[in-house]
């Protein structure tokens, strides 16, 4: 089995749905209702935390979160992610506090908006020889700064390497002083 | 039994801290990487592979601006969480100048190079 943790979650939400169901008192729809509920949020919160565990475990690689495929930090994709964080944060404060869902107002989506835009602008003008990050980090892990087997390297990845090695952006800045 | 909407927000508050918290802590260990954030790709002929970095006063510029719009609306939002507050359209629009600026000034660097070397 490839992924146990999501199989485990999703027999655990069945099983406490269904204690749910036999504990709460109350008419048969009540119980239903109630059980598929607070399945429904087990099962979101389980998954959620898979995601958060595989995250902070490293399984998930969020190293090149903020990264250009050149190789050095990207502005527009930090902005996007504080204005992420931001507006999700003030979701998350305004629906504690008034018990209901917020109307989203223009000024939200303008801020967003104008976030997502200059990413998109942004990834149109950048230099035309960067590849894709996939390529770009087999790339480095196959680059002649260490030796490794011609063996271990499938042709795909020596190709993206033989493009890509003598590109990323740190030792241009390095060569051109 | 606690009620569905008290487990809702427990579960959104233990998440959201959660990923916020791991992407922040990797922030601060360098784990997720800010080098050269504030430097920018130009276009160089002198360069083998024709570019080259240089700091970029466009990304700092937007840098100092989206600091000030996300710590502005927080500080909103905390002072009263009843809804979503109303921006300043000075604000919007000094946030709208500042990506044009950005993305102007890339789009010059990466195009047509320096300026010096353009008026050669």
């Amino acid at each position: 089995m490839k992924n146990p943790e999501l199989s485990v979650s999703v027999i655990l939400t069945v099983v406490l749905s269904f204690v749910i169901a036999i504990g709460v008192k109350g008419d048969p729809t009540t119980k239903v209702k109630l059980a598929l509920s607070y399945g429904a949020l087990i099962l979101l919160f389980l998954f959620g935390f898979l995601i958060l565990a595989a995250i902070a475990s490293g399984k998930i690689d969020i190293s090149m979160l903020l990264s250009e495929s050149g190789g050095g930090a990207s502005m527009s994709r930090f902005q996007l992610l504080i204005f992420t964080f931001v507006i999700a944060l003030s979701f998350f404060l305004i629906v504690i506090s008034s018990s209901k869902l917020p109307d989203v107002p223009p000024d939200v989506l303008a801020l967003l908006g104008i976030s997502a835009a200059t990413y998109g602008v942004s990834k149109g003008i950048q230099p035309a020889e960067a590849c894709s990050r996939s390529l770009e980090q087999a790339a480095m892990q196959t680059c002649p700064r260490e030796v490794v087997p011609l063996r271990a390297i499938n042709r795909p990845l020596e190709q993206a390497a033989v493009q890509t090695c003598p590109r990323p952006r740190e030792r241009r800045a390095k060569g051109s002083g | 039994m606690r009620s569905i909407s008290t487990l809702a927000a427990y579960e959104g508050l233990i998440l959201l801290a959660g990923f916020f918290g791991i992407v922040f802590w990797r922030l601060l260990t360098g784990r997720i990487g800010l080098n050269q954030l504030l430097e920018g790709d130009i276009r160089d002929p002198k360069s083998a592979e024709g570019y080259s970095t240089q700091p970029s006063a466009g990304r700092a510029q937007s840098l100092v601006i989206t600091a000030f719009a996300a710590l502005y609306y927080l500080l909103q939002v905390i002072h009263n969480p009843k809804g979503f507050p109303k921006l300043p359209n000075g604000l919007i629009e000094a946030l709208a100048g500042s990506q044009v600026v950005y993305l102007g000034g890339k789009a010059q660097a990466m195009l047509l190079g320096r300026w010096r070397d353009m008026l050669k």
